[in-house]
């Protein structure tokens, strides 16, 4: 187990390597530069202000030293400072960090909890009345785009009921609250993308954990833990659940860069301040270090993840525990 | 003799790819306390459709369509589930063909033994429970008993699973044990060494089995009677002595023959 695990890691360096200088090269291939921002907007920079820019930012550099330079920093985890307003790529990420770890967090475990209860209700009452509601229900909230649905909400609920905030976290008052009052704004701003989150995700766990329990059900042990006496529900879920969750662990590993990267679509309709708004904002700008911060972060976290979710999975399935 | 188990009539229909198949076709079977009956039948004659019903744990696509299934003066088919429920396990107990497939995989033997044991009130906690698996396994000559009660089923051999299902069975002292060919996954010294123990034991705890297998000829050395069931109708039955000595339906026939070309 533990050469494995070493086996492993030292597998995820040229792995991570690899797709630094993919990144790197893709974005110094798109056009337009940061420079060209500043241009846009004033036709009147002359080319000696573009070079004087191009300096200020390194970029008039030979594009090797610049990745040459751009890698040796990567491995002391120095992400540089934005072109934007200058301050390190690392703290504004730092600062965005917490809300969409939060908005992830929050419907991650929504999902998991009522997709679990929707998958095992629907695959112990398979062909039921029940079981065809909550199948269409699933489709329908899988083939709906997100921000068409946030949109459709935010006119529904913002506007026409006037119930709850179209965008933001915080209200313009929310100084003078009271830390009640602060805490139920903020529930205010969140209800809605936590709704629409949540909407998408359950669909596909809830298929899958009724698609994984119908197997099982099939299964000898099944028949023979009924024979035994047991009801229906103690089969269902002291012996039919903990098999289904095993695979769960997997889609908790690959998860783990999507609790940090966050969605750029929906932070953007709803204007919250996360990371995936800050991405946004810095492909809008060619902000060449924030882009590339957030793209190694996320490539290392997507590795990590999957090593995670296979470490996890073997612990927790003991027919693999034991083998290695 | 009393009577313990008495099948009446009984017919099984399922539904497979859209065609109604009758599996089991108005089948009479009596079983007597203490004694061992073998059900004995080619693949898909029936047996285990039979055996499944008795505690109505037949899969979906299976249906009863008639009949009675009469344990010690009551009809289970007209049974609550609940009470149903109360009766397997404890009264009646299942061995099945593949040990290992018939254990949950992903948890430790103990722990399998100690849910029966709690579920059927054979003891008063956790701890007398498992205490209480060690000494089943002990009973299944098991070696190690602590150590098994800690492993998973796929850490065992196919005899060792086979044993600790039939501690499992054994675990509430039923009245009747249906093995569904108990040792048919096993090899021959494997299979004489679980049905020598199965014999001890039924002497030790007195119930009574019911044997199913494909095999004739271990049914003559387990069972004082045998019955012979093919296409999903009971042919015959009778003493092993007589069904051996004056077969009368040509497929008993066939099937001693095939013993002896063996």
């Amino acid at each position: 187990m533990l050469t494995y695990i070493i086996k492993r890691l030292l597998g995820m360096f040229p792995l991570l390597w690899g797709i630094i200088t993919i990144s790197f090269m893709v974005i110094h291939l798109a056009p337009g530069k940061p420079s060209a921002l500043t241009e846009a907007m004033n036709p009147r920079v002359s080319s000696e202000v573009r070079e004087r820019l191009n300096k200020l930012y390194g970029l008039d550099r030979p594009l090797p030293i610049q990745y040459f330079d751009w890698c040796r920093k990567i491995v002391t985890l120095d992400f540089g400072v934005s072109f934007i307003d200058g301050r390190p790529v690392i703290r504004k990420i730092g600062e965005r960090l917490p809300l969409t770890v939060f908005i992830n967090l929050t419907s991650l475990f929504i999902i998991l909890f009522l997709g679990i209860i929707i998958g095992l209700k629907c695959a112990s009452q398979a062909g039921s009345l029940y079981d065809h509601f909550m199948s269409l229900l699933v489709f329908i909230g899988f083939a709906m785009p997100g921000f068409w649905l946030s949109l459709l909400l935010m006119d529904f609920f913002g506007l026409k009921l006037r119930w709850l905030p179209i965008s933001g976290i915080t209200s313009l008052d929310f100084e003078y609250f009271t830390f009640w009052g602060k805490a139920g704004d903020l529930l205010r701003h969140l209800a809605l993308p936590l709704f629409v989150s949540c909407f998408g995700g359950l669909a596909g766990i809830s298929r899958y954990i009724r698609q994984n329990t119908l197997e099982i059900l099939k299964t000898p042990y099944i028949r023979a833990a009924r024979a035994r006496g047991l009801t229906r529900s103690a089969v269902l879920i002291q012996h039919a659940l903990p098999n289904t969750l095993l695979p769960v662990v997997t889609i908790l590993g690959l998860s783990i860069p999507g609790l940090i990267g966050g969605s750029v679509i929906f932070e953007s309709i709803f204007a919250l301040p996360g990371v995936g708004r800050l991405f946004y904002e810095a492909v809008m700008a060619r902000d060449y270090p924030m882009i590339m911060a957030e793209l190694v972060i996320g490539a290392a976290l997507t590795l990590w993840g999957n090593f995670l979710a296979d470490i996890a999975y073997s612990y927790v399935d003991p027919r693999i525990r034991y083998k290695r | 003799m009393n009577k313990l188990l008495e099948i009446r009539n009984l017919s099984i229909q399922f539904c497979q790819q859209r065609q109604i198949i009758q599996a089991v076709e108005k089948v009479d079977l009596d079983l007597f306390e203490d004694e061992i009956l073998a059900l004995v039948g080619e693949s898909g004659s029936g047996k285990t459709m039979t055996a499944l019903s008795i505690t109505k744990i037949l899969p979906q696509s299976a249906t009863i369509t008639e009949g009675k299934v009469i344990f010690q003066g009551r009809d289970l088919l007209k049974t609550a589930e609940r009470d149903l429920e109360a009766i397997r396990g404890k009264e009646i107990s299942y061995i099945f063909q593949e040990a290992q497939a018939s254990l949950n995989p992903v948890l430790p033997i103990g722990r399998q033994i100690q849910e029966s044991i709690i579920l059927h009130h054979q003891a008063k906690d956790k701890k007398e429970a498992l205490s209480m698996a060690g000494d089943l396994l002990e009973l299944v000559r098991l070696p190690h008993p602590q150590r098994i009660l800690r492993s998973y089923p796929h850490q065992l051999s196919g005899g060792m699973n086979q044993r600790v299902m039939i501690a499992l069975g054994l675990s509430s002292g039923p009245k009747l044990l249906i093995a569904d060919e108990p040792t048919s996954s096993l090899d021959v010294t494997v299979e004489a060494q679980i049905i020598r123990m199965l014999l001890e034991l039924k002497e030790k705890l007195r119930f009574s089995i019911l044997f199913i297998t494909h095999n004739l000829a271990l049914a003559e050395r387990f069972a004082s009677r045998i019955a012979i069931m093919f296409k999903g109708k009971i042919v015959e039955a009778g003493l092993t002595k007589d069904i051996f000595s004056a077969p009368q339906h040509p497929h008993t026939r066939e099937l001693i023959n095939s013993i002896i070309r063996i």
